[in-house]
């Protein structure tokens, strides 16, 4: 049977322009892009001992101190932020994809790139916040106990997943909101939007990013496994089930990191 | 395939007709049968939505709404259950050829009004949870353009995919109420008749049609269904069958959501699973046919495109084609809550937006868009959205004026899924470029920069009008709308 869909004429090239107005998130996405990229080199650079990491603070920056006194706590969470806010988009930033596009096409043309980064700032604001404690209480955790902490907070994070505060952040992580068309009103949304957003997302995804923050070493092998873990669960239609297969993965990282502690001991 | 099977308008039929008793007999039986059984009434109206936790989920709460997939779901659905129903048919020495009556409420005359036969308390056929004055037989439907019986709406669209399109948002897998950034998005047909009809039946007061999780018990529903299936089938004539060649949803099956049941209860499986593309032609692949080849009455007369007020785009040098970028051009910035009154809102034009969409000059369609539609349940009342509507109203402003029905069927199960799904609101959709082209025509909208939006209750008909039954056009569970916009494509 013919379908009348198939005979509309289609463009024979890619239409730029088009794709960005279907997709005003591509911006975004390109900035997720450029922040994995830098973590990439940052990596290398690190492993090279390149005073490029040093001098950014590189991956080390939201890695913990261990031992810290509380004096130089909240110098290390605060010198740690920017890291962290780098790690937030590169992990985050695919799971948020899509309320950056709604905010984009739920926006007038003219301010729709200002939608987006208002909401991005909302957004990032809340990742920082809760980034900071992260790492001061990252910081004050012994350096001999890196293992342990580790296989704790895999531990902690297998269990939060299986609460219904998590079911409840994970939903939440979908819902979005009318985003009034134009003036103060619509900053205000669109930036609450964020914060919403983004509260949502900590309340779900908190305890897996700690385990960035108390890892002892591979930060991007972790930022990668967990940033496919976060998007594959925003993303997931049928969410408790995900969110008990990810359970099962990080119970089963907690005995495979006790087990290798015991071996290095 | 030959087409033995013939489905008949029931109201072309008398109530002791041999399709109609033998329908009765068939529903008598199945409600007999243990609720585990999957040919019991029970079950198939599990299958479609259920509270009780019996049948489990899946195959329970399956049920295809606000997505590409209501149509085909509910063709393969009627399509099993109709089986299950001939079977009993027969082996109540009914007709072999017998197949499920179909209620056009669009028809004229007494069509709009429940058939007889349901109405009869000593049938199985008769439900006692309907609207008030259904069962008495003393309302119908409201009928004629700003009704919600007719298809116009939805038979002025070419285009299958899409909210506020015929059939519906894209998804590519089933859920049952599906969401795209939170919003489910019901296709025109899926709004009007089909959402609208089973509020008006569910009423406001707890009626089975008025749920998902409820609705299949009753035994109209199945007749409703097989209404909307004769008016996908007669669109498909219409367009030359427009409905989707992606693969989504060519290739889709519903196995993920339980899948169905033959006439023995045994789960249709393997080479017997039904894709969406299997039954996009009834009368060829699934042996059976409609009686009739009756359109819906078409819309308000259409008036040819005039020079649109400025800012406006000039009319249309080019069509946009399916999957055309939506360009907000205006919103209202704060939301608007509907507890059975008339409510106007006032809808800006942004000059800006406006202008930026000049250099294309090839948009030539127009959408209304409710979003973010909440209410804690269905309250049962359909409210007529209209633009530019005078204070005091003609019939013949109502007709020009309509923009479409918004019907909150489902709400319920969109933001409390019985399956393990996301919650979510509703986002309704009308085209409204004809209407604007009236509203310019007609001088009533000269200044192209501020739309009015009104919110009308559809009062039920009841011929004379009963006071009694008035009261039950002001429920109090509130509607909120959390934004209304508009859209250049």
């Amino acid at each position: 049977m013919a379908s009348a869909n198939t005979a509309l004429p289609r463009p024979a090239r890619l239409d730029l322009r088009q794709l960005l107005l279907r997709h005003p998130e591509l911006g975004a996405a390109a900035v997720v892009a450029a922040s994995w990229l830098t973590l990439l080199v940052l990596a290398v650079a690190r492993s090279h001992g390149s005073g490029l990491a040093a001098g950014t603070g590189g991956m080390d920056g939201m890695t913990m101190r261990g031992g810290a006194t509380p004096g130089s706590t909240w110098t290390v969470a605060v010198t740690g932020v920017p890291s962290w806010v780098l790690m937030t988009v590169a992990m985050m930033g695919p799971a948020a994809l899509g309320a950056i596009q709604y905010t984009g096409l739920n926006s007038l043309r003219w301010r729709r790139r200002r939608a987006m980064a208002e909401f991005s700032a909302g957004y990032i604001t809340l990742w920082a916040v809760f980034g900071m404690l992260a790492l001061a209480a990252a910081a004050l955790v012994p350096g001999s106990s890196r293992t342990t902490a580790l296989a704790t907070v895999l531990a902690a994070a297998a269990a939060w997943q299986l609460t219904p505060v998590k079911q409840w952040s994970l939903l939440a992580c979908h819902r979005t909101v009318p985003l009034p068309p134009r003036g103060w009103r619509a900053e205000k949304a669109d930036f609450g939007f964020g914060l919403r957003n983004g509260l949502a997302c900590v309340g779900s995804c908190w305890c897996l990013m700690l385990i960035t923050a108390v890892a002892p070493g591979g930060q991007l092998l972790w930022t990668g496994a967990l940033t496919t873990v976060v998007t594959a669960e925003r993303l997931a239609r049928r969410p408790r089930r995900a969110t008990q297969a990810t359970a099962a993965v990080l119970g089963f990282a907690t005995m495979a990191t006790l087990a290798m502690g015991n071996l290095l001991r | 395939m030959t087409n033995p099977y013939v489905r008949v308008d029931v109201w072309s039929l008398a109530p002791n007709d041999p399709i109609i008793t033998a329908y009765a007999d068939a529903v008598r039986a199945m409600k007999a049968r243990h609720p585990s059984d999957p040919t019991s009434w029970a079950y198939q109206a599990a299958m479609h939505g259920t509270q009780d936790g019996s049948p489990p989920t899946p195959p329970a709460n399956q049920c295809q709404h606000y997505s590409w997939y209501f149509l085909p779901w509910h063709r393969m659905f009627v399509y099993y259950f109709e089986q299950i129903v001939r079977v009993q048919v027969v082996a109540n020495g009914g007709p072999a050829t017998w197949a499920l009556p179909y209620w056009n409420y669009d028809g004229g005359g007494d069509a709009n009004k429940l058939p007889p036969a349901f109405r009869d308390p000593s049938s199985p056929l008769y439900v006692k949870q309907r609207a008030a004055g259904f069962n008495d037989g003393t309302v119908g439907l409201p009928t004629g353009p700003t009704g919600i019986t007719s298809a116009w709406q939805a038979f002025d669209l070419a285009t299958f995919t899409g909210v506020g399109e015929f059939g519906g948002g894209e998804t590519n897998s089933p859920v049952q109420f599906f969401a795209v950034n939170d919003q489910i998005q019901a296709g025109q047909l899926e709004n009007t008749p089909h959402n609208a009809v089973h509020d008006a039946l569910g009423g406001q007061h707890g009626g089975l049609m008025g749920s998902p999780y409820t609705a299949a018990l009753d035994p109209i529903f199945w007749l409703h269904h097989a209404n909307i299936d004769r008016l996908w089938l007669l669109w498909e004539q219409q367009t030359q069958n427009s409905d989707p060649s992606d693969q989504n949803w060519t290739g889709q099956n519903f196995l993920s959501m339980g899948g169905f049941f033959d006439v023995n209860g045994n789960a249709i499986q393997g080479n017997s699973v039904l894709t969406c593309t299997d039954v996009q032609n009834p009368p060829t692949q699934l042996g059976y046919t409609y009686d009739k080849q009756t359109f819906p009455a078409p819309g308000p007369s259409p008036v040819p495109p005039v020079s649109w007020p400025p800012p406006w785009p000039a009319p249309p040098q080019a069509a946009a084609g399916p999957g055309s970028p939506r360009n907000m051009v205006g919103a209202t910035d704060r939301p608007v809550r509907l507890v059975g009154q008339t409510e106007t809102v006032p809808v800006t034009i942004d000059d800006r937006a406006v202008a930026s969409l000049q250099p294309a000059r090839q948009q030539h369609r127009v959408f209304l868009d409710l979003d973010h539609i909440e209410a804690e349940r269905n309250p049962g009342q359909v409210y007529g959205v209209y633009l530019n509507l005078p204070g005091q109203p003609t019939d013949a402003d109502l007709t020009d004026d309509f923009a479409g029905n918004l019907s909150l069927f489902g709400i319920e199960a969109a933001r409390h899924p019985r399956r393990d799904e996301h919650p979510h609101s509703l986002r309704v959709s009308f085209d409204i470029t004809r209407l604007l082209d009236r509203l310019a025509a007609a001088g009533s909208w000269t200044d192209g920069r501020r739309l009015q939006v009104t919110f009308r209750p559809t009062p039920l008909e009841a011929p004379p009008w009963r006071e009694d039954l008035a009261a039950t056009a002001h429920p109090d569970l509130p509607i909120t709308i959390g934004r209304i916009s508009v859209h250049y494509v």
